[in-house]
């Protein structure tokens, strides 16, 4: 990726997602919360969870990381409101494959397509996969 | 202060045997604390170390009062000299300790392969820490004896191309110069400091009394993977991250850092290239 393109994202894709977050505070209250930590750069978030009759209501998050992590998680969070276990794992695996350029990607959500794009950003893919990491290895292993 | 490989192995020994690991903190500035380990040390201390540079700040330690204290407690000395090998004259005579390590990749080396130096005194106590091929001297269904350090240290097939390979890196090394390089790093580091300093919303990470090659350091509101992601584009390579040095950044109450490291080949051009590059950066993301 040439650098006229980096800026061109980051200016109209990742700055505005970074610098207004979707839900991003430590909520009073919150049904569970999980940790989305990468130990090998540091960049460290706590997911809020939500539940109401078998769903996800509303998820925040708060934590600290780079623009990419930040506006990942974000993206993230407005996408999973008001599903259940199930498509959220089912999401949470199609993004990550969908990351690896030998599987087309076809999610219809043009923000969700942006992120996975990102992988031409060399060596930022950890970055990108952060939060959806952290919900697939959550909601494989436990129930609402 | 020191790289987990300079730390994590301790801290294991020390649960397994029941061993108390004592941690000699660093001030702000980025300095060990040598008062704190003049009262760390005490009869019971069973072996020192310490790097002689660190990899994130780049504080070179002052090993002659270090390893003086140690030296006067009869107390063995181990020295990561990883940062410093590759500009530095190093061995356990030069440098008054028992053991030295380093590794290939921070001198022109392969990856996977490093030396450990053993001082007379101690050659007799090294003794396998790993078991296989190639490390013995005769072996029955009921005993083993192996050979003398160092081939009793080495199980399993070797790495032969590494050990080649840093030996060649050994030879470029020395035809160059340690001094002439430790002048040239010393150089670009004062101008880099300087130069880096009139960066609008800079923080440099420690100040400390002796510094060289490795500069950490802070954008405000940028975070150091997309200050690196950027400056890649720039073809300017950093690294950001916590740097193998967890303890040390939580000390500073830090989650990442960018850092800048130097070598032979960089100028003074390059460093005003990087200035330009992370104002550049600055006045993109504002
Ligand atoms: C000061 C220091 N110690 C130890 C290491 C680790 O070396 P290795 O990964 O070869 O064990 C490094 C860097 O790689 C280092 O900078």
């Amino acid at each position: 990726m040439k650098k006229q393109k980096l800026q061109q994202l980051y200016k109209n894709e990742i700055l505005p997602e970074n610098e207004n977050p979707y839900h991003f505070q430590e909520p009073l209250e919150a049904s569970f919360s999980i940790e989305a930590y990468n130990s090998m750069c540091g960049d460290k978030y706590t997911l809020y969870f939500d539940t109401c009759e078998g769903q996800i209501s509303s998820v925040y998050f708060y934590g600290i990381g780079c623009a990419l992590s930040k506006a990942s998680i974000s993206i993230m969070c407005k996408n999973i409101e008001n599903l259940n276990v199930e498509d959220i794992t089912d999401l949470s695996n199609k993004f990550i494959l969908g990351i690896n350029p030998e599987h087309p990607n076809n999610d219809s959500n043009k923000k969700i397509q942006m992120l996975q794009k990102l992988i031409d950003l060399d060596g930022r893919e950890d970055c990108i996969k952060l939060g959806w990491e952290t919900l697939k290895n959550h909601f494989e292993n436990n129930e609402l | 202060m020191e790289h987990h490989a300079n730390f994590i192995p301790w801290q294991m020994l020390a649960k397994k045997y029941q061993i108390e690991l004592r941690i000699v903190p660093m001030n702000k500035d980025g300095d060990l604390d040598l008062t704190e380990l003049k009262s760390l040390i005490d009869h019971k201390t069973q072996l020192l170390a310490v790097s002689h540079i660190s990899n994130t700040i780049g504080t070179i330690h002052p090993l002659d009062e270090i390893t003086g204290l140690a030296k006067n407690k009869k107390i063995p000395i181990l020295i990561d000299a990883a940062q410093s090998a590759c500009h530095f004259e190093i061995g356990v005579d030069s440098l008054n300790c028992d053991f030295i390590t380093f590794s290939g990749h921070k001198m022109f080396g392969p990856f996977g392969v490093g030396i450990l130096q053993v001082s007379e005194k101690y050659l007799g106590d090294m003794t396998p820490f790993n078991l296989g091929g190639g490390i013995i001297k005769d072996v029955q269904i009921g005993k083993t004896s192996f050979l003398n350090f160092p081939h009793n240290l080495d199980a399993g097939t070797p790495n032969v191309s590494g050990v080649i390979g840093l030996s060649a890196a050994l030879k470029l090394i020395s035809k160059i110069g340690k001094s002439d390089m430790e002048s040239h790093l010393n150089n670009l580091t004062l101008f880099a400091l300087d130069q880096l300093s009139q960066v609008p919303g800079i923080e440099i990470i420690g100040n400390p009394k002796k510094r060289i090659g490795i500069i950490s350091f802070n954008l405000k509101n940028i975070h150091p993977h997309d200050i690196a992601s950027f400056l890649n584009k720039d073809g300017i390579a950093l690294r950001a991250g916590m740097h193998c040095t967890q303890p040390l950044l939580r000390s500073l109450g830090l989650h990442a850092t960018a850092r800048i490291s130097f070598s032979i080949y960089n100028t003074e051009k390059e460093i005003n290239k990087l200035i330009l590059s992370l104002k550049d950066l600055i006045k993109f993301w504002s």
